[in-house]
């Protein structure tokens, strides 16, 4: 029985800004990404100005960070958060392209 | 009151060594995710130099997400310790109580989950006790 305070699932403030953090980063892996693989062709596309691209990963992150806000501040959970962020990234894009 | 075990995520059956390993290799999965948004930042500013500020805005998530991740840790280790000072008080409780009878009362935080509000009501109720008790005897010896 490890009775851990730290392994058990209710919302908090710090849990949300957690990981509403981590979904932002999963945000902009998928927006950079492309950069750094195909470095080259990508560096001359339009890009958004770089507070619109912050303040469009904080609101899309907004949604994954009140699913994940019950969750523990540890990097597995965090990595949840992240792979949440980068996936909403992803339907927006494949929305927009379809 | 619902059973806090069965809403938090503490019922593994994998050891405890594979759990560590598993958040040890998704602490060096996130630290690779947020090195590269930053390296992708940076790439981006050679070419826009707005982005410096973006790079500036990433750094700074980064080190609060790893100042979280670090105090989460440590305030962990805190209760842990604070639990195994408060496990042993009760059973020192307990081996004081113990000759004064009342078996019922001395046993019944065997059956409670540790870490459910009971576990902690019982708890302080004991310490309670206890230093009731210390502070009669004292009197008593006097």
């Amino acid at each position: 029985m490890s009775g851990d305070p730290h392994l058990e699932l209710g919302e908090n403030l710090p849990r949300f800004l957690s990981h509403w953090l981590a979904a932002c980063f999963g945000h902009f892996l998928m927006v950079l990404l492309p950069l750094i693989t195909d470095w080259a062709h990508v560096k001359n596309a339009t890009w958004p100005s770089w507070w619109s691209l912050l303040l469009f990963a904080a609101s899309t992150s907004l949604v994954a960070a009140i699913i994940n806000a019950n969750l523990p501040v540890t990097p597995r959970e965090m990595i949840k958060s992240v792979a949440l962020g980068f996936a909403l990234n992803a339907t927006i894009v494949m929305l927009r392209l379809a | 009151m619902p059973d806090p075990l069965h809403h938090g995520l503490n019922q593994s059956r994998w050891p405890k060594r594979i759990g560590r390993l598993i958040d040890a290799i998704c602490l060096v999965a996130l630290i690779a995710v947020v090195v590269t948004v930053i390296y992708g930042f940076w790439l981006r500013a050679i070419w826009a130099h707005g982005y410096y500020l973006a790079v500036a805005v990433a750094v700074l998530g980064a080190f609060v997400i790893l100042i979280g991740l670090a105090q989460q840790a440590i305030a962990a280790r805190d209760v842990a310790t604070w639990r195994d000072m408060a496990e042993w008080q009760i059973r020192a409780a307990r081996a004081a109580a113990a000759e004064r009878a009342d078996a019922a009362e001395a046993n019944a935080d065997d059956e409670i989950e540790a870490n459910s509000a009971a576990y902690y009501e019982i708890l302080i109720g004991t310490l309670v006790a206890h230093a009731e008790q210390d502070e009669r005897s004292i009197v008593d010896e006097r």
